[in-house]
């Protein structure tokens, strides 16, 4: 027998984990990002019902989320979670960590200069984000061109590279037209950019990793193959559809587009629903608070717009729709997935040391996440009823209270990774003490 | 997933072993999960991969496991509730 550190064994899954400082380094990032989101939302409060997609501090808030919270955090879920789901080693880790150290300086001079409508810190950030992007893009491909066990997963994270490739082209092309203003329809390209970023890139890889996340996480088996690919092929339909909406301006080509997306969204919301069902988990707990409250945000969203279309009193619609699909849909997703996520990576490999892992439970803060949630959920109707209402002051009161939201997240995060770090640090009778406690889970 | 299991389980000399080679993620958990919060202590898995996944769940349930004999290609995890 051995020590399920397994030293030297062949073929195990440990053998495919990158070290811990790789992916924590990507959600630790993410959480401060996060923060700086909701800070430079509330310093542009004034100007939110009036964006129209130019330079300043909402464009800045923007891409804190998309590219800061969104894309860090899938970047290191996928890093760390795809290797062992698909069975398949990432390689070396130091095209993992170069990543992260091109893209979240990139992020940060990107959003930096959108802020301070500087063309040089954008078109520098914009080379710098891209450039970790193309590498993250890399990464994945080669392990999902293996990925036989989870086509379905693969099939998603497929689609969703091919956005972003188109994606990251456009972006680039939209911040040097900043500089030299040779678009002709530029309106046109940015819708293109925001369908992609949030329904291509993002929503499937959201689709994609939630077919063994959520299963994961809920303890339930695994879900039925069949519906995943047919809501891959309406997700897919969608975004086509959309895409072609917004770079012709057609505005019948929306139709098909929603009725796509929303049949997406439906097989989505019954195969996590089915999951959920079959949840051996008794306490879900606030992590599936939230991917609950997303994906009905989700739907809700589509549904507003379709109403929108068809002519009912939408205020403000596109500010209000993109918002909604942003921040109510992607990145409540991505906060619930993170609170389960972090402590739980943590204790995988703190286990690798002793075989006696830190016990999930004593490295969640429960009252940050709570803080979290509370003041996400607030935050949102917040600023949601502030854009309805063309209100600054509630616009503020609801940027407030995402930013102490996402300083109670990021004291979670932060929290995770000093257990972490102080029990690999600590000396092994330190460690070895058994867990005395059977916490219902 | 209330009564049932993923995967093939059965008894020898005694000792309660399950087959979760070949299930796709998360199955093998889920099949091991069912075992250990029903008590069945100990448990022998016959697993095609070592479960990193797996083992914060076990320490959260005062379990303890051991990798035996370990191949290429095949792992076999003893499992234990810890007194």
């Amino acid at each position: 027998m051995m020590p399920a550190n397994g030293a030297g064994f062949l073929g195990g899954a440990r053998d495919r984990l990158l070290p811990v400082s790789v992916p924590f380094r990507y959600f630790l990032a993410a959480s401060l990002f996060h923060v700086a989101a909701w800070a430079v939302l509330l310093a542009g409060a004034a100007d939110l019902t009036g964006f129209a997609g130019g330079p300043g501090l909402i464009l800045a808030a923007v891409h804190l989320t998309t590219l800061g919270v969104l894309a860090m955090s899938a970047m290191g879920a996928a890093f760390q979670l795809l290797p062992v789901v698909t069975r398949r080693a990432m390689g070396a880790p130091w095209p993992a960590a170069a990543a992260f150290w091109v893209f979240a300086p990139g992020v940060a001079l990107l959003t930096w200069g959108m802020g301070r409508a500087a063309t040089g810190l954008m078109l520098a950030g914009s080379a710098l984000s891209i450039a970790g992007l193309a590498i993250f893009a890399l990464l994945t491909l080669r392990n999902l061109a293996r990925a036989g066990a989870v086509a379905v997963v693969a099939g998603h994270g497929w689609a969703a590279l091919a956005a972003l490739a188109v994606l990251a082209g456009l972006g680039a092309t939209l911040v040097a037209d900043f500089a030299g203003g040779f678009l002709p329809d530029r309106a046109g390209l940015a819708g293109l950019h925001a369908v992609l970023g949030i329904f291509g890139f993002m929503g499937l890889l959201v689709a994609g990793f939630s077919l063994v996340l959520i299963p994961m996480f809920a303890l339930s088996r695994s879900l039925p193959t069949a519906p995943g690919w047919a809501g891959l092929a309406a997700g897919v339909s969608g975004v086509g559809f959309a895409a072609a909406a917004a770079l012709s301006g057609m505005p019948a080509l929306w139709w098909p587009a929603l009725g796509a997306g929303l049949l997406a969204a439906g097989i989505h919301l019954a195969l996590m629903q089915l999951s959920e069902r079959r949840a051996m988990r008794r306490r879900l707990g606030l992590p599936f608070a939230l991917l609950r409250a997303a994906r009905w945000a989700l739907v809700a969203t589509l549904m507003l717009a379709g109403a929108g279309w068809l002519g009912a009193p939408v205020p403000n619609a596109p500010v209000l729709i993109g918002f909604l699909l942003i921040a109510g849909w992607l990145l409540t997703f991505l906060m619930g997935v993170l609170s389960r996520i972090l402590p739980f990576l943590a204790s995988m490999h703190a286990s690798g040391r002793t075989g006696l892992p830190l016990l999930m439970s004593d490295l969640t803060c429960e009252p940050c996440l709570r803080l979290h949630a509370g003041a996400h959920f607030a935050g949102l109707a917040a600023v949601a009823t502030g854009i309805v209402a063309d209100q600054t002051p509630l616009i503020r009161l609801g940027a407030t209270l995402g930013l102490a939201g996402a300083l109670g997240f990021a004291a979670f995060a932060f929290n995770v990774a000093l257990q972490l770090w102080k029990f690999r640090h600590a000396k092994p009778a330190q460690r070895g003490k058994p867990a005395q406690k059977g916490r219902p889970t | 997933m209330k009564d049932d299991f993923p995967g093939r389980a059965w008894c020898e000399n005694g000792q309660r072993h399950l087959d979760t080679r070949g299930l796709p993620p998360p199955d093998p958990m889920v099949a091991i999960l069912w075992h250990v919060e029903r008590g069945l202590s100990p448990l022998i898995v016959h697993m095609d991969r070592e479960p990193v996944h797996l083992y914060p769940e076990l320490g959260e349930r005062n379990w303890t496991w051991e990798l035996a004999d370990p191949t290429p290609g095949q792992v076999r995890l003893v499992l234990r509730a810890r007194p």
